[in-house]
């Protein structure tokens, strides 16, 4: 059984992070479980966080994380924080991810995470980066604007995330507040490919589309959209970035839009991550919207997945989110971004559309 | 308002340099052959004159402490003012000319930066063709430098003076020298001379890029050595490249990082560059001559941009359409192909239409009848099962194949992609998921009078596995020999290994867990299969011994756990415990009672 779990792990070190890695993983995991070896056990699951976490299954991140967490809690002088710490930053950014996780436990998450980092002496930065997110959610704009400056604020250490991650940061923050300009300064490093890291640029792009129209730039905007689908190509766990850009061409190229829709649908169908979903769902809601019944009888999509059946499923995960978070975000976010598409659509739509190969 | 330059710290630079930009100190060399190569380049272009013929010379003087490289070529060489405006332009690099290419002095510069990496002196004697004097500009890190105009009369050309800092003489050893000029400019189209006690010339006599496959094979063999599989001539218009892709002989993994050797303008760029062929073609190695794409500021690789992206495209091509005409061809050479490259074969085809229509058939794919093509596949079967998970495949594996049911195991990567993708392709082909739960419900139910003696043992078989998530049920199956199967979707399994970790973390992540999963709707449980026709459950159903009926079902439940490799939550755990002493413990009784 040994061997098995060393050729399992042999095997998933090779595989891109995708579902066929997690598997692989995963069975590695039960391997040590059932042997009780905690050391493989350990191993294993930080392998299955990075992987989990990159592919978009944040529904397996959980239980793995925890359970490394509790290891080092129980045995600190065996294992090293350091790394736990950084997937921590991964858990904070993605647990409003789940409407059925109650506000005060992402509080209470948020601040074991804040005396974990006091605790081993490193830099608040991360936490405060992560809070825009969750104070953004929760259209607490005060929060978000202080947490974003305390982040500025705090020194930069290693648990930081990387300078391109950190540009990128900011620039979805400017983007969020509209100020374009000062986003695409930010971000120039990043376009100049003198950063870049796993993720970045890759991620960079998306949220520019959109602004970028209707900021009177459809050719740089068009630019960002090649780049940027360039390269993330077929791989998995970029959903809320493919529909920014499935949003874009809604506007400029519907038909073109279709394609990602078909390629990405069966990743959002099983994913547990409902903000990103509810992003990806969205989109391609407001996609079939713009195209001809006798299009859409084309595509190829599993039988009950109907243009109504989205819509359905957006306005319930909307609902979802909305309860949890006392606020009205995400239903205004439907009606905001269904308006938005609809006025670039008129200001776009009679013009000649950008060349798109 | 005055404008004023400020100074950048050269030392500070070149300690950048030499620690972030360049991958090995031996740089200097190819940077010293590079400024050369610029530099004949300029005077062919000048000039126009075919009589013209650059040449490059290359020595190393021993010397009384260090040992000194001398290089030196006919170039077109730099006037006074170009001298002072090169030194100007260190650091300036994205400098281009009017005509889009870039500028020759201002690269010029920066190459000889990288030779302070080995060196605290730089002497560069150096006449233009325009100009009627030489100069000799000595230069050193902290950025002093002095010119002086020759008296004596010297050709027009550079040569340049490299004395080894303390250290660094292993770098200046004639043999590595020697080696590092060859293997950077063996295939320049000039002359390179390397001076030892003869003139040696360092150039190779054709270059990979423009040998046919017999050639390309060989020099494979020979200077590679490798015995690839077979070569490919490449070829992009648009970027201006030449090359030879050579198939690897041994598989590799998905996603390996390719290595290809690139060459800008015939000088060698890289032996370790990635991205200049599509992701797919990982089963490839190449050797590429590119003349019309843009370098990164190392020098060291291309910027990743559109134009790139068309390139690839090309290259990728190139190897598509030599993968399809051997299937007329040279049929058997494919098949060699396929059977260590399936796998990225596989990986093109999920996103190519044509290719996929060519090669499906000839693809193997894990089945429960063991690795084989789809071709066999479909021959046999007029229906193709698949599973998504590889564990999945594992719970049935063994039931399907001792029913004789076909079942590919779709969960390697791109395999379920492709199956889903079959029948978009040929309608007339009929393709199913199948779950364990569902193999389950191809087994033959009990007739009513077998369904009434089991009633009370399944009833009470679901009552004790209720509170494990498990469902009962008894059916027919082969082989007769295994009692149960235990079955899970990936839903239950993944409640499972939470409830499981729950038990582990601390209470704020049990909390959190335990929110994410109680609003789940359970539509697949787990599920224990009894094998009616094993003799094991038939004297199970029958015995009259009801605690002993009751922790055999438990041990059978935990049992069909362990085998399938799922670890016991703390519960199950007990459950072996205590049953295994009440098995042991009535043994021993029944032995005293005898």
């Amino acid at each position: 059984m040994e061997n098995r779990f060393n050729e399992l792990m042999e095997q998933s070190s090779e595989l891109p992070h995708g579902d066929v890695k997690i598997e692989i993983l995963e069975e590695a995991i039960r391997i040590a479980d059932t042997l009780q070896d905690e050391e493989r056990g350990f191993y294993a699951r930080m392998e299955l966080t990075d992987t989990a976490n990159f592919a978009g299954r944040f529904e397996k991140v959980i239980p793995s994380f925890s359970w490394c967490l509790a290891q080092l809690d129980k045995a600190p002088e065996y294992y090293h924080e350091f790394y736990l710490l950084w997937q921590y930053k991964w858990v904070l950014y993605n647990l409003s991810e789940f409407p059925q996780i109650q506000q005060d436990q992402i509080e209470d998450t948020f601040n074991d995470f804040k005396n974990r980092c006091q605790q081993y002496g490193y830099s608040l930065r991360p936490y405060y980066q992560m809070k825009i997110k969750y104070a953004k959610l929760h259209e607490n704009h005060n929060l978000a604007h202080s947490c974003f400056e305390a982040w500025l604020e705090q020194p930069r250490d290693d648990l930081s995330d990387c300078y391109a991650c950190e540009l990128t940061a900011q620039a979805e923050h400017l983007l969020h507040i509209g100020q374009v300009h000062a986003a695409l300064a930010i971000a120039e490093p990043i376009f100049k490919q003198e950063v870049s890291c796993a993720e970045v640029p890759h991620i960079t792009y998306g949220p520019f589309l959109i602004p970028l129209l209707e900021n009177d730039s459809p050719e740089l905007a068009n630019e960002f959209h090649q780049s940027g689908m360039r390269l993330i190509g077929q791989k998995q766990g970029f959903l809320s970035t493919i529909a920014h850009h499935m949003k874009y061409l809604t506007v400029v190229d519907p038909n073109a839009a279709i394609h990602y829709m078909e390629a990405f649908l069966s990743e959002a169908l099983i994913s547990h991550t409902l903000d990103t979903k509810f992003q990806f769902f969205l989109a391609c809601s407001i996609l079939l919207k713009h195209l001809d019944p006798e299009t859409i009888a084309t595509m190829q999509l599993p039988d009950h997945i109907t243009s109504a059946w989205i819509d359905e499923e957006v306005k319930r995960l909307a609902q979802q989110f909305d309860q949890r978070n006392q606020t009205h975000t995400y239903a205004k976010e439907i009606a905001h971004t269904t308006h938005q598409i609809n006025a670039l659509k008129q200001k776009y739509g009679n013009a000649t559309t950008p060349h798109l190969s | 308002m005055e404008n004023y330059h400020f100074k950048v710290n050269l030392k500070g630079m070149i300690d950048l340099l030499s620690n972030h930009l360049y991958s090995t100190p031996h740089v200097f060399v190819r940077e010293l052959i590079q400024n050369s190569v610029d530099a004949i380049t300029a005077r062919e272009k000048h000039l126009n004159d075919p009589k013209y013929k650059g040449q490059i010379d290359i020595e190393i003087h021993p010397g009384e402490d260090h040992p000194t490289l001398f290089i030196q070529d006919n170039g077109i060489g730099l006037t006074e003012d170009e001298v002072h405006q090169f030194l100007a332009q260190i650091g300036q690099t994205s400098k281009r000319n009017a005509d889009g290419g870039e500028d020759f002095i201002g690269r010029f510069g920066v190459g000889l930066l990288s030779c302070f990496i080995v060196s605290d002196e730089i002497v560069f004697v150096t006449r233009s063709i325009q100009s009627d004097y030489g100069i000799e500009w000595r230069g050193k890190p902290d950025g002093t430098y002095t010119l002086n105009k020759l008296k004596d009369r010297v050709e027009p050309g550079t040569r340049v003076y490299l004395k080894s800092k303390t250290g660094f003489d292993t770098y200046f050893e004639q043999k590595s020298v020697a080696k590092w000029v060859r293997h950077y400019g063996e295939y320049l189209p000039y002359p390179l001379y390397f001076h030892d006690q003869n003139r040696i010339q360092l150039n190779s006599r054709q270059a990979p890029w423009e040998m046919n496959t017999t050639e390309a094979l060989a020099y494979g063999k020979s200077v590679l050595q490798q015995d690839y599989l077979d070569a490919i001539a490449l070829e992009s218009a648009l970027g201006d490249v030449k090359g030879i892709a050579y198939l690897l002989p041994y598989p590799v993994q998905v996603n390996a990082r390719q290595k290809h050797r690139v060459y800008a303008k015939n000088m060698l760029l890289s032996d370790h560059m990635d991205k200049l062929l599509p992701e797919w073609a990982f089963f490839a190695t190449s050797i590429l001559n590119v003349n019309g794409l843009s370098l990164t500021v190392s020098r060291e690789s291309f910027h990743d941009d559109a134009r790139l992206e068309l390139v690839r495209t090309d290259l990728g091509n190139c190897i598509k359409n030599y993968l399809i005409q051997l299937v007329e061809a040279n049929p058997k050479r494919l098949q060699e192909i396929i059977q260590i490259h399936y796998k990225s074969i596989k990986a093109l085809a999920t996103t190519d239409d044509a290719l996929f229509q060519l090669f499906i058939n000839w693809l193997p794919f894990e089945t429960t009848l063991g690795r084989i093509t789809m071709s066999e596949v479909r021959k046999n079967h007029t229906k193709v099962y698949y599973t998504t998970s590889v564990d999945e495949f594992r719970q049935i594996n063994k039931i399907a194949r001792a029913q004789g049911i076909c079942v590919i195991n779709g969960g390697y990567v791109h395999d379920s992609d492709l199956i889903e993708k079959m029948q978009w392709i040929d309608p007339t082909l009929i393709t199913e998921k199948i779950s364990p739960t569902m193999i389950t419900q191809k087994f033959n139910d009990l007739v009513p009078s077998e369904r009434q003696t089991t009633y009370t043992f399944i009833k009470l078989a679901n009552e004790i596995l209720q509170p494990y998530f498990c469902k009962a049920v008894i059916k027919k199956f082969e082989p007769h020999h295994l009692p149960v199967l235990y079955t899970t979707s990936e839903e239950a399994l993944y409640l499972r290994t939470t409830t499981q970790t729950a038990e582990e973390v601390s209470p704020l992540f049990s909390s959190i867990m335990q929110k994410i999963t109680e609003n789940q709707v359970h539509t697949e449980t787990a599920q224990l299969c009894f094998n009616y026709h094993n003799p094991i459950v038939q004297k199970l159903i029958n015995t009259t011994d009801n605690q002993l009926q009751k922790s055999t079902i438990e041990m059978l439940y935990v049992q069909a756990l362990l085998l399938g490799h799922y670890p016991l939550k703390q519960e199950e755990m007990n459950l072996l415990n205590e049953g295994l002493t009440q098995l042991v413990d009535r043994g021993l009784n029944q032995e005293e009672n005898k």
